[in-house]
Order: structure tokens, then sequence, then C-alpha cells
């Protein structure tokens, strides 16, 4: 009897050990079908941030040390009276040249995705329910795509973060797995029995808890998670990407000061100009649309999900798919910040400049900052009241530059006539 | 007078203008002047290079004043 027994325990305890134990996916799994309302997605934010361009203009504080001794000693010199020096400090000088052209073009995207469970509690336990509280999202694979006739273009993946991990990426594509971090492991340590064999199962597994795959091409992005056991994949992801628009000259003006006599905080004594690239696109579309689309591997459990390890249950597959057009971008999220001198009461007249050849170009700054200290100077042009004749007819300019308005020369008469003249944005 | 117009973030802009009805397509133009103009009767669209910036052509406007 005795020389059963031992055989009979042992297979006993073999049978519980590989029945009952933390390894096992599931109990029983059936893939049941499709269905398309199980899990819903949103792009719950986008922020766009233009990478914008360096400072055209390069000042005191971007020397090497020895040249900011050298050069405030000559500025010191040159200009003794404490104001005069305090502005000469902060001038900007030193221009990449003319021939110089700053993107604007390159923007970084922020994304938040939302992706959630349809949660019906009221039937639970019913039977042909598709809810329990232990079903979750095992597997998902979603795309943005942008359609091609806004010239924009994905560049590169920057991060990705899940509320699991956070991957930073810096290429076209990738593919990480998340690991466990040592305060997640002892939460699978009670798992199950822990038989040596079982454990250095059970680690190979626990090592992988969600893998990540994510690729970019110019139109789309495409990003897959894989949640191993008890790895819901519900819930908030970001994704940081690059994209670019095609781009579109425009020349902005970059007015050189210095600083002013009596009266005057500074004269404007030459301009500069640089082209730039901004968005190509020739209407304004707003909002810019992308569609967003989703399939997903549903684990419901149909039985088993009263305990919290995965391996006694009974699990029905569902497949589904969700394709909906998002808005990814307003206008003002993509429009490059550039501001001319116009006058809202002249309807969408702006001042315009005239080069010695005869050319008009659009006179524009980048940022309000810059625009606004012009608006300064150009308002200073104004003569005060009861001057000569000579004088109201003065025609305003820098150097080889003729400053225009409404396909005129502008002049202080005219000057005093634009009530309303202030810093507009251009587009 | 002709105008030729071209078009981006839904801002218009004359970039050449000329006595006669010059403009082709394929034509390679600046993209940055302002001009003056009085568009008062659109005569055609043509592709047009900036030469500026590198890529595919734009669409210009040609009117006649």
């Amino acid at each position: 009897m005795r020389t059963l027994t031992l055989p009979l325990a042992g297979l006993l305890l073999l049978t519980f050990i590989t029945g009952c134990t933390s390894v096992k996916r599931f109990k029983s799994a059936e893939y049941k079908g499709e269905d398309n309302t199980l899990v819903d997605m949103e792009l719950f934010g986008a922020s766009l941030e233009q990478s914008g361009p360096d400072q055209p203009g390069r000042n005191l504080w971007d020397l090497s040390a020895s040249a900011q001794t050298r050069l405030i000693q000559i500025l010191n010199e040159r200009y003794p009276e404490n104001g005069q020096f305090t502005g000469a400090l902060n001038r900007e000088y030193m221009l990449d040249g003319p021939g110089s052209i700053v993107d604007l073009t390159d923007n970084k995207l922020r994304m938040v995705f939302t992706i959630s469970r349809k949660k019906d509690y009221s039937v639970i336990g019913k039977g042909g329910s598709r809810f329990s509280p232990a079903d979750r999202i095992e597997s998902l694979k979603f795309s943005l795509a942008i359609p091609e006739e806004y010239n924009l273009s994905f560049t590169g993946w920057n991060r990705y973060l899940t509320e699991y991990g956070e991957i930073e990426i810096a290429d076209m594509s990738f593919s990480r797995s998340l690991v466990l971090s040592g305060d997640f492991s002892s939460e699978y340590a009670d798992a199950g029995i822990k038989s040596t064999s079982g454990r250095r199962e059970d680690q190979a597994v626990r090592s992988r808890y969600l893998k990540l795959n994510g690729s970019i091409s110019p139109k789309q992005i495409l990003m897959e998670a894989e949640g191993t056991r008890e790895i819901d994949l519900a819930g908030n992801v970001l994704a940081d990407v690059s994209l670019t628009f095609e781009g579109f000259p425009e020349r902005l003006t970059l007015p050189v000061y210095v600083p002013g006599g009596t009266g005057s905080p500074y004269n404007l004594t030459g301009l500069n100009f640089v082209d730039v690239y901004v968005p190509r696109l020739r209407d304004l579309p707003d909002p810019l649309m992308a569609t967003l689309t989703m399939e997903y591997i549903y684990r419901h459990v149909e039985s088993g999900w009263k305990s919290f390890q995965e391996w006694d249950d009974r699990v029905a597959y569902y497949s589904g798919r969700v394709s909906k057009q998002i808005q990814l971008l307003k206008k003002e999220d993509y429009l490059p910040q550039l501001y001319c001198l116009g006058s809202e009461s002249e309807g969408e007249e702006a001042i315009k400049i005239r080069s010695s050849s005869g050319v008009v170009y659009p006179l524009q700054f980048i940022g309000y900052q810059e625009a606004g200290r012009f608006l300064e100077w150009i308002l200073d042009q104004d003569p005060e009241p009861g001057p000569v004749e000579q004088d109201q007819t003065r025609q305003i300019g820098v150097g080889p530059y003729t400053f225009m308005w409404n396909g005129e020369v502008l002049t202080s008469q005219m000057l005093s006539s634009l009530v309303r003249l202030k810093v507009i944005p251009v587009f | 007078m002709f105008y030729l117009v071209i078009q981006n973030l839904g801002k218009e802009r004359c970039i050449h203008m000329s006595k006669d009805n010059l403009y082709k397509e394929g034509m390679s133009f600046s993209c940055t002047p302002d001009l003056e103009y009085v568009p008062r009767e659109l005569l055609r669209e043509i592709e047009i290079i900036c030469s500026e910036v590198p890529g595919p052509p734009i669409i210009a406007r040609v009117y006649r004043a």
C-alpha cells in the first residue's frame, strides 16, 4: 500500500503544479467573432509646438567669453553714457547673412489618445453578456493617417508613453518591450505555486509585460501594443512625433537699431531681410483632419473573473475595428507667428516696403515684440502738430528702402491720418 | 496690365506684373514680392516654380486689369 501512496501523491502534486500555476494564460479560450462596440478611441488632445527659427540676429551673449570681454570694452569706450551703453549691450548684430533661410515648417506634435472599454455593469453574470470586471484589451493596433492634400508629413518619433512606461525614440520605427520594475514583480510573486521550474518560466513571462511596436511613414503613424497577462491596454497613450509641412517662401524684415538721442530711445539705421519657409497650404483648412483607425483584440472573461489570477479564466476573444475622422490641428496651431503693421479701419491694408529696384515686398516681422518695436519707431516719424509743410510730405524710409501704403509712398502726412495703425497678424 | 497672383495660407499676393500676357506653365518667379494689383478678370490658372524653394510647382492665377 505504501508503495502505491508515494507515486500517487507525486502524481497529484505534479497535476496540481501543472494545472494550477501562474504560468497558464487561461483555462480555455475561444474566438467568438467580431464586435466593434467593445472599445473606443479618441484623440484627447493634440498640441503643436513650432520648432521655430534660431534667433535671426546675434547679440553679445552669443559670443565666447573672450569676445564678450573685448566687445564690452569697445562698447564702453564708444558709449560712455549709461543708457546708451546698456542699449548697446542688447543690440543685435552679426546676422547670418541675407541668404540664410529660416524654417518655420518643422513642428513637434504631442498627441494624447484615450482608449476606453465599454463598461456595462448591469449585464455582469448574465448569459451572453460581453462584459466582466476582468475583461481587458489584450492587443491593440492603431494608426493615424494624414490626407495627401495637406502637404504635411510625419518625419520621426520622439517619445511614446503609456501608463506602464515610457520610450524615448529618435527614429522612424521602434520595437521595445517594457519590463517590470521591482515593485511590480512583487505583485506577481503570489500568483501561484512556486516550483523551481514554474518560477523560471514565470520570470520569463514577467520580464516582458508590454510589447510596443511603432512605425512611421510620411502620411501615417502606426502603433501596436500587446499586453501580457493582466495588462489592460485601456488608458491614455501619449505620442510625440515630428512633422513638417512643405515650405513656402516669405521675406521677413530685421530692423537694425542704434541708441537714439534725446527724446528717442533708438534710431533705425538699416534693414536686413531673411527668407523663411512657412507651411505651404493654398487655403487655410481649419481644422486639419486626420483618420484614426484602431483594431483590437478584446479578452472577455466568461468565468473565473472572481479571482485576480488569469489561469482559471474561461476566455472569449473578440476582435474589433474603429475608424473615425478626428480633428488634429486648428489653424491657430500651425499658422506661423508673423506680424505686420496695418490698420483695421483700412481693410486688410498693411505697410509694405519698396526696394531701390522698385520691387515691393511685405513688411513683416517674426514675433509680436519685433513688430511692436518697429511700430513705435514709425509712429515716432509722425511730425508734431504745426510743423513746416515740407516735413508733412517727408517720405518715410530707411536707406534705399521706402515704405508704401495702399500703393503710394508713405509720408508723414499719411501717417497722421492712419489713426489705427497697429500690429496685426499676417495670416 | 497682366498680374500673376499666388495664394498661400488663404492669402493672395501678386508676385509679378507685365504689360504683355507672357505667363506660361512651368515658368519660375520669385514668390516673395507683394505688388499692388487690381484683379478684374481671371484669365487662367497655371503652375509655376517658386525660385526660393525647391519642390513641386504651385498654382498661380493670371488676372487682367
